[in-house]
């Protein structure tokens, strides 16, 4: 298997840095690699379950809330 | 500073507060050093507002305040050593989480997806993340976490964009690895060498 195709369905999954052209390409490029829609959604659920999991208990405490706002203020 | 700058930074950089938090607390692990992080970034921007180009990405602007801070100050304050990875001295790269699953791929279960990744807890990703080298966890964090683009992880982190590109490819793949080892802690798949 080909070494950079967890890169390439990353790079389908984050979509950002694509253009429409680019993501043309890089879903040609999955294909000739043989990757399936399985694994593609297989990463895809990787990748949320590690955002998700990732996001709680990522919440700012009030008191650096508060401290933040006062250093606005003061300065 | 004029109040304008002043004001379009209270306005658009609040709001921001807790997801550079929880950028800044997957990079230190740890929460105390986490809101330290936040401080001082916010601190560092607002007295260096004047620098900031009008019209271009506060958000990406702050992450690179926070990860300059991170690196510069926490790192080296407190002269972290590198949390090696169980990983570190095996070879990732021709691991594929799927493949070892996926009876499709020649593994073990018709639905990865259902009987694997949903079944392992949050602490479970989480763990594999923490356990991830620092300069894969940093690049990580950045681009596939927290939505950077490589350019602003690549500015964030003070190196070329293909650096970032391969700390992301390694880095993906030792979480992949990592997450195989919890599935089986958890009976999810079978006991055995990860292997290729």
């Amino acid at each position: 298997m080909d070494d950079d195709l967890l890169g390439l369905i990353y790079e389908l999954l984050n979509h950002r840095d694509l253009s429409v052209e680019q993501e043309k390409i890089v879903v040609e490029e999955l294909e000739l690699h043989g990757c399936c829609a399985d694994r593609i959604e297989f990463e895809r659920r990787v990748l949320l379950r590690f955002r998700e999991a990732t996001s709680q208990g990522g919440e700012c405490p009030k008191r650096l809330r508060t401290k933040i706002q006062a250093l606005l203020e003061e300065i | 500073m004029d109040l304008a700058r002043r004001r379009e930074f209270k306005e658009k950089a609040l709001p921001l507060v807790d997801e550079l938090y929880g950028a800044a607390l997957r990079m230190s692990r740890n929460p105390q050093a986490a809101e330290d992080l936040v401080a001082e970034a916010f601190a560092k921007a607002w007295k260096s507002l004047d620098q900031f180009q009008p019209g271009t990405n506060m958000r990406a602007w702050l992450y690179r305040i926070l990860t300059n801070a991170y690196i510069n100050t926490y790192r080296k304050k407190h002269r972290e050593p590198e949390k090696v990875s169980v990983d570190a001295y095996e070879k990732p790269e021709d691991f594929h989480l799927f493949n070892r699953l996926s009876s499709e791929a020649g593994g073990v279960s018709p639905d990865p997806v259902q009987t694997v990744v949903d079944r392992l807890t949050d602490e479970d990703f989480r763990k594999a993340l923490d356990g991830l080298a620092e300069e894969y966890r940093t690049a990580v964090v950045l681009y596939d976490l927290q939505g950077l683009s490589y350019q602003e992880a690549a500015d964030s982190l003070d190196v070329p964009i293909g650096t970032v590109r391969s700390r992301l490819s390694r880095g993906r793949k030792i979480l992949q690895k990592s997450l195989w080892r919890h599935a089986q802690d958890a009976g999810l798949a079978p006991a055995g060498a990860p292997g290729a």
